[in-house]
């Protein structure tokens, strides 16, 4: 096991019943480091991120942590199915449907779960006043938990899941449903807790944004990863990516109007029919804007939006294409 | 149509979901089939009757044969505190417990009858069963004794005719010997034994008699007189002769003395002569009176002659009386012997009091369940539902909301054994029950003001045994369904099943044998059992031994197949509520 992993995940298979979900998929996270898993709906990022916290029993395949978590009594990388009670005192998992005692109050969820994962009394209490601080829950701290808001849930699901000092940080779809401002907040915290030294893997389809957390990002597809996209490389380029949405049926007539101009090379036009996304990587924007806007008139066609993307998305649909 | 499409819709939802169809469409059927199978039958009972007696007469062997009948199993106890105990225990409906050497008649003997009057139901169907026994017994005992009396009266009937027709006949022979006697009385009448008194003066002729012997006497005197003397005076000339010899002297005494001598004589031929006078003339008279008599003997004679003819007529009356008689003896001698058999068959009634013979044994109802009002009879079966439905209802839908909430999924990320949230989840609906029970308790004790308090540790360690048996029950439904309500009405089916068949509604008893003894493992039935024990009998723990076994070992049972079930599950993927609630 390289030294800097710390889950290292070897040929896993699953599989519900005849369908078979995740098919021989490896994959390695490192020390510290904001893992981002990405994919299609339905593809297995939920799965994936249940095998690996032990949650589910994978048909094939291995997962082990890494000592570097486990401490000096654990000089060796053990197997997640051999010792999964252990394992399960490192590693904290934010569901994607918040999980905690909607009849308790956020403090109680807390010191429950904390007492579960035999966090001593005094260092709890410490824990839950940390946590509540640094979700923004300290003045819902003693209220009941099915009365927060959707963006206080899923705060306080984090919590619980980092109640114990977890070494890695589990986050399935830690945005879904929730508004821009508070995605925002979700993903702050997110970075928070990684800068205190917790290693996080975080499954979104929110390109954009686990674009501009995460430090690697595997694209699942079709059971695997197939690809893991580093987010420094993609800088280095310096392009623009732009992402337009008009009203469908009008794509194919833009498109073969745009590329009449010899200045757009048609490897930089991605059109992926199934999300009706085009992107289109340009080195000035400026002069882009106005060529579309033009053509668009000419054309009768009504451009919905036009904004600016990272390179993820587009490499994500050449990928997945 | 917009009604039939929603019910259409509802009824494709319901039948697509196998565990709700299951639950909602043949749960009830499964049920309701049981429970026909198990109270579809005439109407009869299975009772267990517990008897005693120090020694067993005819009378209550009789009693024990007729109970025997049917579908009846008589146990004979060692004791009467074993057959009281056998129905404390559950072991037998009832005790019936025999007076010794039971017999009709005696009015202070009766047979007790021992009943659990909390199992409410059931007593008056025993109730009514030893009564219609008892009665029937009693019936044909009655029957008996009045064909014994009846029979006693045709036989003295019959004799009685026989010593009619006797008496009637012996009353002829008195009459004919009456008669006969009659005619000999009337031939005596007239027999004349008498003779003339006055001809015969027997008076003169005994004086005659008596002079003449008076007479005799005395000349018989005087000679015996004489004669001593000329004995004496020959004796004294004797002696002088002797003494002096013969001289002149002497012949001159000798002659005096011969003088005297012959003086002597001399008076006594006088004295012979006088007497012979006298003598003489009285002789002549009692000649003359032995005449009369003669002739009065001789007119006697005459008169028996006559009277002999009479005599014999009379004779021949009286023995043909003699003979009348002695037949008639005969026939009363008859009589008699026909009264003896008759008081001695009348002896043999003994019973003779009419409500003895309408009734010829009594039975006497005793209840062993030391309470005074309904409610404190029905005490133990409330407690029981109680325990029942909180101790399985509740756990199963905890335990379901426990798995389906999202709460789950934390649970099973924590590094705890799934044991601990079981055993959890156990002590938490323990708690939850034993609070009630003491609720109820207290209310019973200071509201109802029936006494249970001081029965409360026996009555809570039974109730810890009963419900922990139905908290895993719960624990283990929980586990099967994903859906709150299929595991509540799965959880209310099988309660109701188990009260429905626990004899709470209706008795066990009158279940087929199968059942009745399937019944017995039905763990309601045991918890009633031991709440019933506790409460009305103060029973320690070491008499309910069985069954704290029993509910223990369904503890135990329910706990392991819950955990059998989680590791199957687990294996075979199928946590589907936890796959669906991640897979989102």
């Amino acid at each position: 096991m390289n030294t800097e992993n710390v889950i290292e995940v070897k040929g896993l298979s699953v599989s519900f019943g005849k369908q078979r979900v995740i098919h021989g998929l490896s994959l390695e996270v490192r020390h510290k480091e904001i893992f981002g898993i990405t994919g299609v709906s339905g593809v297995g990022k939920t799965t994936l991120l249940n095998a690996i916290v032990g949650l589910i029993q994978p048909d094939r395949g291995e997962i082990n942590y890494s000592s570097i978590i486990l401490g000096e009594k654990h000089p060796r990388p053990l197997k997640l199915r051999k010792h999964l009670r252990l394992i399960k005192n490192y590693i904290g998992y934010s569901t994607q449907d918040p999980s905690f005692y909607e009849e308790l109050t956020p403090i109680e969820n807390l010191d429950f779960f904390g007492a579960m994962y035999s966090v001593p009394r005094r260092i709890r209490q410490k824990n839950i006043s940390i946590l509540l601080e640094l979700m923004g829950l300290r003045e819902v701290g003693n209220k009941i938990a099915k009365s927060l808001s959707g963006g206080m849930r899923k705060r306080l699901d984090i919590a619980c899941a980092l109640i114990h000092n977890p070494k890695i940080l589990f986050l399935d779809e830690p945005t879904s449903d929730l508004d821009p401002i508070l995605r925002g907040r979700v993903w702050s915290v997110v970075k928070r807790v990684n800068q205190l030294g917790t290693t996080v893997v975080v499954s979104s389809h929110f390109l954009n944004e686990i674009e501009q957390l995460c430090s690697r990002i595997g694209i699942l597809h079709n059971g695997r990863i197939i690809r893991v996209v580093s987010n420094k490389k993609q800088t280095k380029k310096g392009h623009v990516w732009l992402e337009v949405v008009i009203k469908p049926k009008q794509y194919e007539q833009l498109i073969g109007e745009l590329l009449k101009n010899k200045s757009l090379n048609p490897e930089n036009i991605n059109y992926d029919k199934k999300s009706e996304l085009l992107l289109v990587r340009v080195s000035h924007e400026g002069k882009f804007k106005e060529l579309i806007h033009s053509t668009a008139k000419k054309l009768g066609v009504s451009i919905t939006s036009i904004k600016r993307t990272g390179p993820l998305k587009e490499i994500f649909m050449q990928t997945v294409q | 149509m917009k009604i039939i499409k929603c019910i259409s819709k509802n009824l494709k939802v319901l039948i697509r979901s196998r565990v709700a169809s299951f639950v909602i469409i043949l749960a009830p059927l499964l049920i309701f089939l049981l429970l026909e199978m198990a109270f579809n039958v005439p109407e009869q009972y299975t009772l267990h009757i517990s008897v005693f007696s120090t020694d067993y007469s005819n009378l209550s062997n009789s009693v024990v044969n007729e109970l025997n009948q049917g579908y009846f199993t008589v146990v004979q106890a060692n004791s009467k505190e074993e057959c009281i105990e056998n129905v404390k225990g559950g072991i037998s409906n009832t005790c019936l417990v025999f007076p010794p050497n039971m017999s009709v008649g005696k009015r202070e003997d009766f047979i007790e009858i021992y009943l659990d009057s909390s199992k409410n139901n059931l007593v008056w169907a025993i109730k009514d069963i030893i009564k219609n026994k008892v009665e029937k017994l009693s019936l044909e005992l009655s029957k008996n004794l009045t064909t014994g009396i009846i029979n006693t009266i045709d036989f003295v009937e019959e004799v009685s005719n026989t010593s009619q027709s006797s008496s009637l006949s012996a009353l002829e022979q008195l009459q004919r010997g009456i008669n006969s006697t009659t005619s000999a009385i009337s031939n005596l009448n007239t027999m004349s034994f008498g003779f003339d008194e006055d001809s015969l003066d027997v008076e003169a002729i005994k004086k005659d008699v008596k002079h003449a012997t008076t007479t005799t006497e005395n000349v018989i005197v005087k000679v015996r007189s004489l004669l001593n003397s000329l004995e004496d005076k020959f004796d004294a000339i004797k002696d002088d002769i002797l003494a002096q010899g013969l001289n002149s002297s002497d012949e001159d005494e000798l002659l005096a003395l011969i003088n005297s001598t012959k003086s002597s004589i001399s008076e006594l031929s006088f004295a012979i002569k006088d007497n012979a006078n006298s003598s003489n003339m009285s002789l002549a008279q009692v000649s003359e009176g032995l005449q009369v008599i003669t002739q009065g003997i001789a007119d006697i004679k005459t008169m028996l002659a006559e009277d002999s003819n009479l005599k014999g007529d009379a004779v021949a009356n009286l023995e043909a009386t003699s003979q009348a008689i002695s037949t008639s003896k005969d026939e009363l001698s008859g009589i008699k012997d026909n009264l003896e058999d008759i008081l001695s068959r009348l002896a043999q009634i003994t019973v003779r009091e009419p409500s003895e013979i309408v009734k010829p044994f009594d039975v006497k109802m005793v209840s062993i369940t030391p309470v005074k009002t309904q409610m404190s009879l029905v005490f133990p079966q409330f407690l029981g539902i109680l325990i029942l439905f909180i101790s399985l209802v509740i756990p199963c839908v905890m335990s379901v909301n426990e798995r389906r909430s999202s709460a789950g999924v934390r649970q099973l990320l924590t590094p705890v054994l799934r044991v601990v949230y079981v055993m959890g989840m156990y002590l938490t609906n323990l708690l939850l029950v034993l609070a009630q029970v003491i609720a109820v308790a207290l209310i019973t004790q200071f509201i109802l003001k029936i006494d249970i308090l001081y029965k409360l540790p026996t009555l809570l360690i039974g109730v810890l045994a009963s419900s922990s048996a139905f908290i895993m029950i719960g624990i283990f439904l929980g586990h099967l369904f994903n859906e709150e309500h299929n595991a509540t009405i799965s959880a209310v089916s099988l309660a109701s099943l188990l009260l429905f068949l626990s004899g709470a509604i209706l008795p066990l008893e009158a279940m087929p044998p199968s059942f009745y003894y399937i019944n017995q493992y039905n763990p309601f039935v045991i918890t009633i059992s031991v709440l019933r024990r506790s409460i009305f009998f103060n029973t320690p723990i070491s008499a309910q031994a069985r069954e704290f076994i029993i509910l223990v070992l369904y503890s135990v049972v329910f706990y392991l197949l819950t955990f059998i079930y989680i590791e199957i599950m687990k294996k075979r993927h199928i946590f589907s509520s936890i796959k669906r609630l991640l897979a989102r």
